[in-house]
């Protein structure tokens, strides 16, 4: 049934910006929000319909997209979302990122459901939104600053303390593909290149005020709603208390599933990280939990996750900041980097830098690999010894990246370019999916490898990839990690849950994701009905607008790439090499059970099987 | 007798003054915002109990927050600005948050002169909707005095 009218939740306005004639208007967003309800699909829908197919990222027609989730700024659990949308650098097809933070409530109760950008500026600029007043101000005296120092500088300059920032840092300025948009110096837009492309159109930041309210259509339903979703919390008491630990605290257990099933070795080499290792980085008196200071929460979240570190002796000392996740664990592995301080100062250099830990992570690690092959040597790297392990030449490296030093110059280009000068067959060693490097894991679990290799916007594990039902996944569906049945089920019903987590603004470790299931689609129902003052069903919510949402991203990738069937296929290294040791020994991606797999996501999405691309239906 | 005269006489004339111009004030302002703020129906009621009605009948209460609980998600906040106006409106609400992520410290304070211990929802909702049961109110230590002696 098409929504009428919408009657709450949503600020209104859409705010448009040309940077290169510095225009600023404003549009209406109730018109997109009853297609699509909000989001992410807003982001999509403006895309679509405005980006012609011979832009690139790198011209001034494309669009920077932000658009905040319908629900962000009212009290439900985790509704503090933004997406970030744009062309992807890596692929040329459809690029998003999603950020936590203060920023997207705070650019609600200033009037804006969506920022779009388009133009280009002549020289560094940042946008100061407040209230219903926009200003294009010279970011001259910010460019070149970190993450940490802009975010300084501009509550000095301003002179309001409770100012919103999203930023890129060096990383960004200096068009690195894989750069982030960071908000709050550690939430970081990391997907797709997004501050890549916020870099090259010149914007250094977007500053927010607001002092506005976000109201409900039926406030006292809306509560009770509410009441409903804090009662699950309370049901699911164990994860609760276990993720307000930090995501990390799971993994202080040495025999932690994750450990055996998502870790991938020096590059790819092996799945199998050593026990000792593994204690040495968790240890809790002298390892990574031994440097967490605290842990702090995003807006209206129940389940706060952000471990505050702070290094207090040895080279790294006097380093703090937010932020070490599971994602680090995955990085320390991929490195075979056992010490926590290196792990730690890694992370919040890459924080500082502005810089996309996933993309680092996966890009320098292949240069690793190189330098352990002979393809480079100590001449190359600037005197770097590049052994794994080594984590004082990852540090360095990193910034190299960032400021296009040395060999950062070649790398910061993209690593599929890299790999096409360095030579030698080491594009094979590369693990990338549709372009863009990727940390994640293909060979054991199996869900998990269908997830991010079917990801519209190339190799992230947020489009519906699952780790067992344990974890992620409907649950009437019966499926475990290692094997490939039902994975598919479970891996449409993800990335539709997904889809309408962005949509409405509510983070996945809240929602389906983590397992917990604090909220579940009759909550979003509960809460959109009461909220928007619609009528819907979860089965319109789940079959129509979640679909809706992913097609939208489909069809983009369909009018601006070539990509197919082949390209939703795990990386090549994953289906020839196998796992050398652990108890997964012998596996790897099998490429039949594998495209029986794909056929069947593929049908239950209803695209067409030989083509991968969307049937006319 | 004039009524001007019976104010510059009392004893506590200060605050009468003082007092009658708040109220002055915001009920003009109630007024006002009414009228400009259509699709809000809630909004005169809602401000006439907040600044006139809720003073008057404020409840002797205290809250306190446990800096070691709290992770500064600021649903305290946004919940007391539904008390006050049924929509989520940081700045119309009675406990102010601020939370720097560069040196891992949240800075909370709550405004008395406009918290009247949410009048009508049975229990504060700053307590009641806290995720990590950082807030607890309990009534003002100057009536537990009177208990105990009693």
């Amino acid at each position: 049934m098409p929504i009428k009218s919408i009657k709450g939740c949503l600020a209104g306005k859409i705010l448009r910006v040309n940077l290169t004639t510095e225009e600023i208007w404003n549009e209406d967003t109730y018109k997109y929000a009853k297609t699509i309800l909000g989001g992410r699909g807003i982001n999509s829908l403006i895309m679509v319909n405005e980006i012609s197919i011979k832009t690139k990222w790198y011209d001034p027609d494309n669009l920077l997209c932000f658009g905040v989730g319908s629900l962000v700024g009212t009290i439900a659990p985790g509704a503090c979302r933004v997406d970030i949308s744009t062309i992807n650098v890596f692929s040329g097809g459809k690029g998003s990122a999603n950020v936590g933070g203060f920023w997207g409530p705070e650019l609600k109760y200033a009037g804006y459901d969506n920022i779009i950008i388009t133009g280009k500026a002549e020289k560094p600029v940042y946008l100061f939104i407040n209230d219903g007043q926009v200003l294009i101000r010279d970011a001259q005296s910010i460019w070149g600053k970190t993450t940490f120092e802009t975010e300084n500088i501009l509550r000095m300059e301003i002179g309001d303390e409770n100012i919103e920032i999203a930023t890129i840092g060096p990383a960004g300025e200096n068009c690195v593909r894989g750069s982030a948009i960071m908000i709050d110096t550690a939430k970081a837009a990391g997907g797709s290149g997004v501050g890549c492309v916020m870099g090259d159109k010149k914007l250094k930041a977007i500053v927010v005020r607001g002092h506005g309210k976000v109201q409900v259509c039926y406030p006292e339903k809306f509560m009770k709603e509410i009441e409903k979703c804090y009662k699950q919390c309370e049901a699911n008491k164990k994860k609760v208390m276990s993720m307000r630990k930090s995501l990390f605290n799971r993994a202080i257990d040495p025999d932690f599933e994750a450990w055996y099933t998502v870790m991938v070795k020096r590059n790819g080499q092996d799945d199998f990280w050593e026990r000792e290792k593994r204690i040495k980085l968790m240890n809790v008196d002298t390892g990574v939990p031994s440097m967490r200071k605290g842990v702090k929460a995003c807006f209206s979240c129940p389940a706060g996750c952000m471990p505050y570190m702070e290094i207090s002796k040895g080279k790294y000392k006097g380093m703090k900041g937010e932020g070490f996740w599971v994602n680090t664990i995955m990085a320390a592995c991929r490195f075979d980097i056992c010490d926590p301080a290196s792990m730690v100062a890694y992370w919040l250099t890459a924080n500082e830098l502005g810089l996309d830990t996933d993309y680092t992570t996966a890009g320098l690690s292949w240069l690793f690999e190189c330098y352990e092959k002979g393809f480079i040597s100590k001449k190359d790297t600037n005197g770097l010894a590049l052994t794994w392990g080594n984590g004082d030449s990852l540090i360095e490296l990193t910034k190299m990246l960032a400021y296009r030093e040395g060999i950062g110059d070649l790398l910061a280009d993209g690593m599929l370019e890299a790999a096409k000068k360095i030579g030698h067959g080491s594009e094979y060693y590369l693990i990338h999916v549709k372009g863009q490097p990727s940390v994640e894991s293909f060979r054991i679990p199996k869900g998990w490898g269908l997830g991010i290799s079917t990801s519209p916007v190339a190799g992230r594990h947020l489009r519906g990839a699952t780790r067992g039902p344990e974890f992620a996944g409907p649950k009437e569906v019966d499926f475990s990690v290692t094997d490939y049945n039902n994975q598919a089920k479970a891996v449409v019903w993800l990335g539709k849950t997904k889809e309408l987590e962005d949509n409405l603004g509510i983070c996945s470790y809240v929602g389906t994701f983590s397992g917990a299931h604090f909220l579940v689609p009759s909550n979003y129902v509960g809460l959109v009905n009461t909220g928007m003052g619609i009528n819907l069903t979860e089965e319109e919510i789940m079959n129509h607008y979640a679909v809706l949402g992913r097609n939208l991203e489909k069809v983009f990738n369909a009018m601006h790439t070539n990509l197919s069937r082949e390209n939703d296929l795990p990386p090549k290294r994953f289906r020839d090499e196998e796992v050398k040791s652990g108890p997964y020994k012998g596996f790897k991606v099998d490429e039949v059970k594998y495209n029986e797999m794909l056929n069947e996501f593929y049908e239950l999405w209803g695209w067409d099987k030989e083509t991968g691309l969307q049937t006319h239906q | 007798m004039n009524p001007v005269a019976v104010l510059l006489l009392t004893p506590g004339r200060m605050q009468v003054i003082q007092y009658s111009i708040f109220i002055f004030t915001f009920s003009l302002e109630g007024g006002l915002a009414g009228l400009q703020v259509k699709r809000n129906c809630f909004y005169i009621p809602f401000t006439f109990i907040r600044f006139i009605i809720g003073p008057l009948m404020k409840k002797n209460i205290e809250i306190l927050r446990n800096p070691y609980l709290c992770y500064g998600c600021k649903t305290c906040q946004l919940m007391c600005s539904f008390h006050h106006t049924k929509c989520f409106w940081p700045d119309h609400s009675s406990i102010y948050v601020y939370r720097n992520p560069q040196n891992n410290t949240v800075k909370w304070s709550i405004d008395y002169k406009t918290c009247d211990g949410c009048i009508g929802e049975g229990e504060p909702l700053c307590e009641k909707y806290c995720p990590y049961g950082a807030i607890r109110c309990r009534k003002n230590h100057v009536e537990n005095k009177k208990e105990k002696k009693e």
